[in-house]
């Protein structure tokens, strides 16, 4: 900057303290806003079997390998995991059947009908469902998420409209998802600390959320979708719970997923 | 009805006389039997696993007797010595009646 | 199929199909009673266990629980006695205001190698969990923790 090496120096000096001046009174450590539940204490539960692993191997494998529908066929007569196990990670996305962007919740589904000939197939809240994505998502463990927002007009769509959803404020205490996952992030809520659910937020390190979910809530001793999750945190936060499948939501989890990017999948997760 | 399990060995390359981790899980509500239905207000029956029994070939080395408050899907994990190669079986039985077993091969 | 009538289409469809329920889930309708079961408070616990021989103290139980619980569902607890298997006949975890105190009983044989045991409990609030090790001698020695068991976090 300027040719005097010590004004050079002490300019740096001056802008760094300025900066962690400016950073700091943004943001507040999980120690100074409350006290909240310690890394070490955070440790204790990443040690252990996740039961989410034996309903995976168990109970999503067996429907994967069951023949079903009138081609009684299952779905490992068609798909090898090895190829599979790539595809994963770019869910949600585009199908040109439907012209629209759709979860892999929703890919199983229309593979049931159109290739399986499933005349009624999963629900979207079925557990069968759910454990045919948790085996889909554990054998992708390793690959990256890397899901496609931009490479024509219908993604493009879904992922500004998927921003919108997160960042619209709504319910009864008029916040959005934004107001905890972005603008409070790294102050503590109920002795947890908020984070930003993508690789970070203002400086704040994020948890990259949809790499490792579904996941086995501990508070409901079962396997939970990303989808059910964001249906969770509404209720949780006041606001009207929107349909699994719906437009808003497939969109949301497109926005979500695309914050993981580059992101290694580890699934099922195992949380509170 | 058995139900799902796992059982996974720590560390995998172990030689004779090392001490190994077993460590297990199975899925299991566990209900404690102080929930209560909304409709009709009654309890739903207390079912639990209340009692894991490890065998190491022949012969019963761990009991274990659990209660409700036990968590759901319970993990639990211990120790043995690989004293030789044999069957480790694991078995489960809830208040019900219902036995799950488990067969892991020690191999020394 | 445009898009409005495929997603009606899976939308309607309901868990309809039937599986053998050996790959699936086991509850379906759940047993009711009348009454929960009886209580069985601390003091009770620690008598059937003891049979009102004194407890002490001891740095050879390593008790590790968390300090405050991310949730009362879900608690990993690890018990470790510091002696000789041999020594060791049993541990056992009590949580001191549960309706049952007592969690669990792990009883060893030296072929164990180590007296550990590491669990997942439920803590029904904030309360002290107490690891007791029945030693070979018939004496008792005792660790215990006090651990925060919150609401926690969003839902």
């Amino acid at each position: 900057m300027f040719k005097d090496k010590k004004k050079n120096r002490r300019m740096f000096f001056i802008l760094v303290a300025a900066g962690s001046l400016a950073v700091s009174s943004k943001v507040i450590s999980a120690e100074d806003a409350g006290q909240a539940i310690s890394e070490e204490d955070l440790k204790l539960y990443k040690s252990g079997i996740n039961p989410g692993e034996v309903f995976a191997q168990d109970v999503g494998g067996a429907l994967f390998n069951k023949p079903m529908g009138t081609s009684n066929k299952s779905c490992s007569s068609c798909h090898s995991e090895e190829k599979l196990k790539k595809a994963v990670g770019t869910y949600p996305k585009y199908d040109p059947k439907v012209n629209a962007v759709i979860s892999l919740q929703q890919r199983i589904q229309m593979c049931q009908k159109l290739n399986q000939g499933v005349d009624k197939p999963f629900d979207l809240k079925s557990q069968e469902n759910t454990a045919l994505l948790t085996y889909l998502k554990y054998i992708a463990s390793g690959e990256k998420i890397n899901v496609d927002i931009s490479s024509n007009p219908v993604v493009k769509e879904y992922y500004d409209y998927g921003k919108y959803v997160f960042e619209l404020k709504r319910g009864k205490r008029n916040i959005s998802c934004a107001v905890c996952h972005e603008y409070a992030a790294g102050m503590v809520l109920r002795m947890q600390k908020l984070n930003p659910l993508g690789f970070e937020y203002n400086g704040i390190k994020g948890v990259t959320a949809a790499a490792h979910w579904p996941a086995y809530r501990m508070t409901q001793s079962k396997v939970v979708t990303l989808e059910q999750r964001f249906q969770q945190c509404m209720s949780q936060a006041s606001m009207q719970v929107l349909p699994l499948g719906s437009k808003e939501m497939v969109a949301l989890e497109l926005y979500i997923t695309s914050l993981a990017n580059g992101a290694t999948i580890e699934a099922p997760g195992f949380v509170r | 009805m058995p139900r799902s399990a796992m059982v996974k060995i720590s560390p995998k390359d172990y030689k004779k006389d090392d001490l190994i981790q077993i460590s297990t899980v199975i899925m299991h509500p566990m209900d404690t039997g102080l929930v209560k239905d909304k409709e009709t207000g009654k309890y739903i029956a207390a079912n639990y696993i209340n009692l894991v029994e490890v065998f190491y070939g022949d012969e019963k080395i761990t009991t274990m007797e659990l209660s409700g408050s036990v968590s759901a899907n319970p993990f639990i994990s211990f120790y043995i010595k690989a004293t030789k190669s044999a069957p480790l079986k694991i078995v489960w039985k809830d208040n019900k009646g219902d036995v799950t077993e488990k067969v892991i091969d020690i191999k020394v | 199929m445009d898009r409005r009538s495929f997603l009606k289409t899976t939308a309607l469809a309901t868990a309809g199909l039937t599986f053998g329920s050996s790959i699936l889930f086991h509850s379906n309708a759940a047993e009711l009673v009348d009454s929960p079961p009886p209580k069985k408070p601390y003091d009770e616990a620690l008598k059937e266990i003891t049979k009102g021989k004194s407890v002490s103290d001891s740095d050879k139980v390593k008790l590790v629980a968390p300090e405050i619980a991310e949730n009362g569902a879900v608690v990993p607890i690890t018990v470790e006695v510091e002696l000789p298997i041999e020594q060791v006949k049993a541990i056992h975890i009590l949580a001191d205001k549960n309706w049952n105190a007592r969690t669990m009983s792990v009883y060893f044989t030296p072929a164990n190698g180590k007296a550990y045991i590491s669990t997942r409990i439920r803590l029904a609030e904030t309360m002290n969990v107490v690891a007791i090790a029945e030693l070979a001698d018939g004496t008792f020695i005792k660790a215990q923790k006090p651990v925060k068991v919150t609401i926690g976090g969003c839902g």
